[in-house]
């Protein structure tokens, strides 16, 4: 499969491309380049924005997150996740009971299915689920 | 046995034969990289294969930037990070039939292939080659003592507001 005009970051791979300790963070850091390399479109959605932060800011600490929400925020674009988006992951959320992707997964996937973007994830959840992903 | 369609076709049609020719030319012509024995005429074929790898998204993991860079810096004769003005350079037998598909080879430089798959030109913008390093700034500003985090985030989260119903 080509890769897609567009990639939408979720918190796994933000959160290993930021920690050096993680296990996919050498993976996060060559996947990355490769995205920046082939000059693909980087998106990221609001609720992915609202757990990383949620994440980051209780694990790492304040500066090391500020640094890397300002240095990302002029070439990582931002999808707010609107009443439709939302409504069709609680629909499928809803449907699951609960199980396989949390909610803010799912409204990741249904924003990348609008898009046609691959999610870059290190949840395989989203493979699962038939959502292409990077790393593949 | 021939391998179904949809194992030996990819998106630029290369079947597994050329795959794996494109591949090992790449190899070769990289070992010439490191042994100093590489002319301007191969570097450009080499960029030629890993341009419509790239394309066929099957350039293999470990050909990354600084073969791409050393390749670059042999074909144009001068490393992509001493291009002061936007430029593009016709190369290659077949300078003169048009590009029809550009493939991204580093932030800032294209290559330009030709409607046969055939490499025509390379274009550099300076400023975007400046830009990389700041795009890959993000990377590794902070340590966690676990390694999981990434893996387990729900977990985690939930950590973060433990009076969340699990």
């Amino acid at each position: 499969m080509p890769l897609p005009e567009r990639v939408l970051i979720d918190t796994s791979a933000f959160y290993a491309m930021l920690s050096t300790a993680d296990e996919f963070h050498k993976a996060a850091k060559q996947a990355y380049e490769r995205l920046v390399d082939r000059e693909q479109e980087l998106w990221t959605t609001s609720y992915v924005l609202v757990e990383s932060i949620a994440l980051a800011n209780r694990r790492l600490g304040f500066a090391p997150l500020n640094t890397f929400f300002d240095r990302l925020r002029p070439f990582v674009q931002i999808l707010w996740v609107d009443s439709r988006i939302h409504n069709e992951a609680w629909r499928q959320f809803s449907e699951n009971e609960g199980r396989g992707l949390s909610f803010v997964d799912l409204t990741t996937a249904v924003a990348a299915s609008q898009m046609r973007a691959h999610v870059f994830t290190f949840d395989s959840g989203f493979a699962k689920q038939g959502i292409p992903a990077v790393p593949k | 046995m021939v391998a179904p369609i949809k194992d030996r076709m990819r998106p630029v049609g290369l079947t597994n034969r050329e795959r794996k020719s494109r591949e090992q030319s790449v190899r070769e012509i990289l070992d010439g990289l490191r042994t100093h024995d590489l002319d301007k005429e191969r570097a450009i074929t080499g960029l030629e294969h890993c341009a419509v790898l790239i394309k066929d998204d099957s350039l293999p993991e470990d050909i990354g930037y600084n073969s791409f860079a050393d390749l670059l810096k042999v074909a144009l004769g001068r490393s992509v990070n001493s291009v002061k003005a936007n430029t593009t350079v016709r190369v290659g037998a077949t300078a003169t039939e048009d590009a029809s598909v550009e493939v991204s080879i580093i932030y800032g430089v294209k290559l330009h292939l030709s409607h046969s798959m055939q490499l025509v030109a390379i274009s550099v913008t300076p400023h975007k080659v400046r830009g990389r390093n700041k795009r890959l700034g993000i990377l590794g500003l902070a340590s966690d003592v676990n390694s999981d985090v990434a893996r387990n985030h729900d977990a985690y989260l939930a950590e973060v507001s433990p009076h969340a119903p699990s």
